[in-house]
């Protein structure tokens, strides 16, 4: 099952009345669309007003989504629009996006663009604990852990392909990865005020 | 439950399970943040320096509560094209049917029609008006409608050449003669 596939069936409960699954594909393209969004919207503020924007709209519109194209791909062309008519409706200029602003292959938007900022110092701050945490309890990781989730995350191998290179059995990959996974959240629930005696 | 979820996050979950993890989300709020947390943690992997803190997902929680459900009948892509495919392939049959029926009736010079017993009957034209001497005619299917005993056909419909026609006969309902339908 590829992630278009996930996202797919994600849709696909969403368009049979079950919200929650549109909460996951939020919580999954919120940072990759803020990311979008801020090649356009400088104002950290803005940004998050136009995501918010972008999502509900996407949400309302589910009912005529028809999987022609991949679920980002269309949150994308919405996102643009939304950033857009909202530059317009005050008055400035619309920025453009370096690269390729109509590209179909929204996937690849983020490797074919600069990346810029959209923080505020809370969130600077926040996002660099964040990124050290997890750094710090990557290298910590044992080494099969490590390596699995690293195959898995930066270089984007399947399961099989992991197991294949690690000379293990699929099965285990998957407890590495997920161990691995689960090490590294440990380490952030306390930051995130998500631990277990106090969650969101 | 979360193994599973990181399973589904990669795209490796076997299909047989989503629905037990999708049920899980549905009553399970916890699990949603470890999604979270999951995707964080993937983002600040794959972008170690420009990692960016951002989390709108409570305010968005919070306006969809004020939306409506959406509900779209479920009719899958893959039984509208199995629907337009067997709307084709009727389509295909119907017309070689009619052609085939129709070049049959062109080009043969005997008349067949199917009989319930697929016996076949000769019956003889007048000499004067066709050279051809003979003709073969198959009765069409017969339909009966039995009495409440259903042991006698209530009626028959036979069509001849001559324009005969029988059936239904009396009030007794008796079939023609076997002479008679021959």
């Amino acid at each position: 099952m590829s992630d278009r596939e996930i996202d797919q069936q994600l849709v696909a409960r969403v368009q049979q009345g079950d919200k929650r699954a549109f909460d996951l594909l939020v919580v999954k393209y919120q940072r990759k669309l803020a990311r979008l969004l801020s090649q356009l919207i400088r104002d950290p503020a803005e940004v998050e007003d136009i995501a918010q924007e972008t999502f509900i709209k996407a949400y309302r519109a589910l009912p005529s989504f028809r999987g022609d194209s991949a679920f980002y791909t269309w949150l994308y062309r919405i996102g643009i629009n939304t950033a857009k008519n909202f530059l317009v409706s005050q008055g400035r200029k619309v920025l453009t996006i370096e690269g390729n602003f109509d590209n179909e292959d929204a996937e690849n938007f983020e490797e074919a663009t600069k990346y810029k900022e959209v923080s505020t110092p809370e969130s600077e701050l926040m996002s660099k604990q964040v990124a050290q945490t997890v750094n710090k309890t990557l290298d910590s990781l044992p080494e099969e852990l490590r390596t699995a989730i690293i195959l898995r995350e930066i270089e984007g191998l399947s399961y099989e392909d992991i197991a294949s290179m690690m000379e293990c059995p699929i099965g285990t990959v998957r407890s590495r990865i997920f161990r691995a996974r689960e090490a590294i959240a440990e380490k952030l629930r306390p930051l995130l005020g998500t631990s277990k005696d106090k969650r969101w | 439950m979360k193994e599973k979820m990181s399973e589904l996050m990669d795209g490796e979950l076997d299909h047989s399970n989503i629905d037990t993890v999708f049920a899980e989300f549905k009553k399970n709020g916890e699990l949603i943040k470890d999604w979270e947390t999951y995707h964080m943690i993937s983002d600040a992997i794959r972008r170690p320096t420009s990692f960016q803190s951002f989390d709108i997902a409570d305010r968005i929680r919070n306006q969809l509560s004020h939306e409506p459900v959406i509900f779209v009948p479920n009719v899958s892509r893959v039984a509208k094209r199995k629907f337009y495919t067997l709307s084709a392939a009727a389509s295909v049959v119907i017309l070689v049917s009619s052609w085939m029926l129709l070049q049959t009736e062109n080009t043969q010079p005997v008349i067949t029609v199917a009989d319930k017993t697929k016996e076949k009957i000769v019956v003889s034209q007048s000499p004067t008006s066709q050279p051809n001497p003979q003709f073969t005619y198959t009765l069409p299917p017969f339909e009966y409608h039995y009495f409440h005993n259903q042991t006698q056909p209530l009626a028959r419909k036979v069509f001849l050449p001559s324009g005969t026609m029988y059936g239904p006969l009396t009030s007794e309902y008796q079939t023609p003669e076997a002479g008679n339908t021959r």
